[in-house]
């Protein structure tokens, strides 16, 4: 990997702005599309918003580039409250979906803009766009149209636009959806090692949580313009706090279930399927209606005489293929829906139709409150696209 | 000579060969009410009443002929710059509304639209008469003492065209404009531009292919205008269409009126491909995708 040249006006590279969002409001008519929420991002943070279509995610960026006015709560950036300045006197760059690029400029002239827009004089804005190409490794581009150029050109195109005016902050919406899955990765990587070694503060919007997993230093998961959880990547997939964050990032068994008693270190809960299981005690009171979660990778196949928590017999209903891995839809006894997640086995697995043993921890049961609704109410979780979640490889 | 229509057509690839059996009735229609008569008119400028090139000697030689033509593109092209300068700004105007306001921008750009030519020029005439409504309250405001003769005058015709030919100039623009990605000028601010820089550095030119459509169109239109400048225009404004109506209607001279129209359609083809050259028309659509 290259070494990124630093900024020839500043010896020191770029540094990001610390950005706060406090209590930040949009309502449309009444519906409300950002609610209340509060944020901070460190100086060279990666932070994610992550949510389904309709969360409020580009509501909350737009608010953050000046195109969406609060209806109330304050933005501010490096310390200053910017929620009333106009877009253009923001300073902050914004990577577009489509990438926005100029279609009657050339490579050149779109990098140029920013700074053509503020005056600088023409030696000055040579020398900053040769040092934005080189960046992103497109030096000998410069003449081009962006039609003439592949969908991972323009995107880094747009990315040495958004950065050659040292914005404080880069906004970026579904930045890499427009490419295909091998792009996306070799771009994921070039953005990464942009963003460390420029000390960029980041705020990325978007649905693809391999996308959220892989960049963010931080991902704040949306819904219904909230917060839901905020954290690293390793905590939401770990440890998330509802039941929404546990099924939306990655898969879950979602299971609704009622506490029994107490049995020692461990808790002993009945679905309304009639499972019963134990998960780790002090998770709920007695006699509460919980919800619970199971991750998919987190339930085995045993062994005969192998034993776990949570033993259950089970018939395989159907099995799916991921390639690194096959997803068994399975069916207790009791008529409760399961989904295991395991490698490939290498003499081929059990089949549809098997009756296998399968177990689980008491760690592994995720354990919530009844006051939160599920993605999906079925035991089943989506069917989920290959390559979408993260557990199982 | 380019191939006769069947040989291309038994040239292509049976899957082309239904598609362009779709557009066979067009084809057969155009080749009888346009080309046909086309050709005929062609031929009746060098046969009519004697074989040669007498009219087109006729039109290049006296200094009448070659005045109308140029008086007919001077009144197309101050049309058409009038309808750009009045057009753009009420296409934009629509491009940014919404809801019930811009139902009631489309229907006022669309209402005289769908009223006839004629109906339209008649109201200009009510409008613009010795006693019409201008004059009326000129008078009444005591602004004039006498009224002033405003129809019949190269005004008038000017005022007619503009109006009845905006509609043309407006929906293209509109179209492009509503198609442009609203994401570019958001992308301008973002980078540091003012509104009114946005504006100018990314909005216009990024419209401009639709301003040259629309201009394309009401120039072509506005050559062949007939009935407006007729009935709204002087003595001193004729068009290049009056004069064809007049050699065919009043003088019977078929051929000089078919030397004329030949004239007046390569002229217009000629400036077309002018355009179509100088303008790069070609690189901004280009530019656009
Ligand atoms: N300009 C607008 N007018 C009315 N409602 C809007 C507007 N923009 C967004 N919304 C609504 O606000 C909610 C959040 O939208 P958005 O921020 O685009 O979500 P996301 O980006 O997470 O998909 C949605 O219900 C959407 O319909
Ligand atoms: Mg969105």
């Amino acid at each position: 990997m290259s070494p990124v040249p630093t900024s020839p006006s500043a010896a020191a590279p770029l540094r990001g702005a610390v950005v706060r969002l406090d209590r930040l409001r949009k309502e449309f008519g009444g519906a409300v599309a950002v609610d209340d929420l509060s944020l901070e991002v460190g100086s060279g943070e990666f932070l994610t918003l992550l949510g389904p279509s309709g969360s409020g995610k580009s509501t909350t960026l737009l608010m953050i580039a000046g195109f969406v006015v609060p209806t109330r709560g304050e933005v501010y950036v490096g310390g200053n409250a910017i929620t009333r300045k106009p877009p253009h006197e923001r300073d902050i760059g914004i990577v577009f979906q489509n990438y926005a690029l100029f279609p009657h400029l050339t490579v050149y002239d779109n990098v140029a803009f920013p700074l053509r827009m503020r005056k600088q004089p023409a030696a000055r804005v040579a020398e900053r766009v040769g040092w934005a190409l080189d960046l992103i490794r497109l030096g000998g581009l410069g003449g081009r149209y962006p039609h003439q150029l592949s969908g991972g050109q323009q995107q880094r195109v747009a990315l040495a636009r958004a950065l050659v005016f040292e914005p404080s902050l880069l906004l970026m919406d579904e930045p890499l959806g427009a490419l295909d899955r091998r792009l996306r990765e070799t771009m994921q990587g070039e953005l990464k090692r942009l963003q460390r070694a420029l000390g960029l503060t980041v705020i990325c919007v978007t649905h693809d949580q391999e996308e959220a997993l892989t960049l963010s230093d931080r991902i704040a998961i949306m819904n219904h313009g909230r917060i839901e959880h905020l954290g690293t990547p390793e905590d939401l997939y770990e440890r998330p706090q509802t039941p929404f964050v546990a099924e939306f990032l990655g898969e879950s068994n979602a299971l609704a279930a009622k506490v029994l008693r107490d049995d020692g270190p461990r808790t002993i809960v009945r679905t309304t399927q009639g499972l019963e299981m134990s998960v780790r005690a002090g998770a709920a009171k007695s006699a509460s209606e919980v919800r619970l979660a199971i991750r998919p990778e987190r339930i085995d196949f045993l062994e005969p005489g192998e034993s776990r928590d949570n033993v259950v017999d089970a018939v395989i209903d159907e099995t799916v293929y991921l390639g690194d891995a096959v997803r068994y839809l399975l069916r207790t006894a009791s008529g409760e829906g399961l989904t295991l997640k395991a490698r490939c086995p290498a003499g081929g697995g059990p089949g549809i139709g098997d009756t296998v043993r399968v177990g689980w921890a008491a760690d592994a049961v995720m354990v919530y409150a009844n006051t939160h609704a599920f993605v999906s109410s079925s035991g089943l979780p989506p069917p989920a696209q290959p390559g979408e979640g993260r557990g199982g490889g | 000579m380019p191939a006769s229509t069947a040989t291309i057509f038994l040239g292509v690839a049976p899957e082309h060969r239904r598609r362009l059996l779709l557009l066979l009735p067009a084809l057969i229609f155009l080749a009888l009410a346009f080309a046909l008569p086309l050709t005929l008119i062609a031929i009746r400028s060098v046969t009519d009443p004697t074989p040669g090139f007498d009219h087109y000697v006729t039109i290049g030689t006296a200094s009448v002929y070659l005045r109308v033509l140029a008086s007919t593109f001077g009144l197309a092209l101050t049309v058409t710059l009038a309808t750009v300068m009045l057009g753009y700004p009420v296409a934009y105007a629509l491009a940014r509304s919404r809801g019930a306001w811009r139902s009631l921008l489309v229907a006022l750009v669309l209402l005289p639209f769908w009223t006839s030519l004629l109906v339209r020029t008649y109201a200009w005439m009510v409008i613009l008469g010795r006693y019409g409504i201008v004059n009326q309250v000129l008078m009444a405001l005591g602004i004039t003492e006498e009224p002033l003769k405003l129809l019949h005058t190269s005004l008038a015709t000017h005022l007619g065209m503009i109006h009845i030919l905006l509609p043309f100039l407006i929906l293209p623009v509109w179209s492009v404009m509503t198609r442009l990605d609203p994401a570019l000028t958001m992308a301008a601010r973002s980078l540091g531009a003012s509104p009114l820089r946005a504006f100018l550095r990314v909005f216009v030119p990024l419209t401009l292919p639709g301003v040259m459509a629309g201009a394309m169109l009401v120039f072509i239109l506005a050559l062949g205008f007939y009935v407006t400048p007729a009935l709204l225009g002087g003595p001193a404004d004729l068009t290049l269409s009056m004069l064809i109506s007049q050699q065919v209607s009043e003088l019977l001279a078929w051929g000089f009126a078919s030397a004329l129209a030949v004239t007046l359609l390569v002229a217009t083809l000629a400036v077309l491909a002018l355009a179509g050259r100088f303008l790069g028309l070609g690189r901004i659509w280009e530019g656009l995708d």
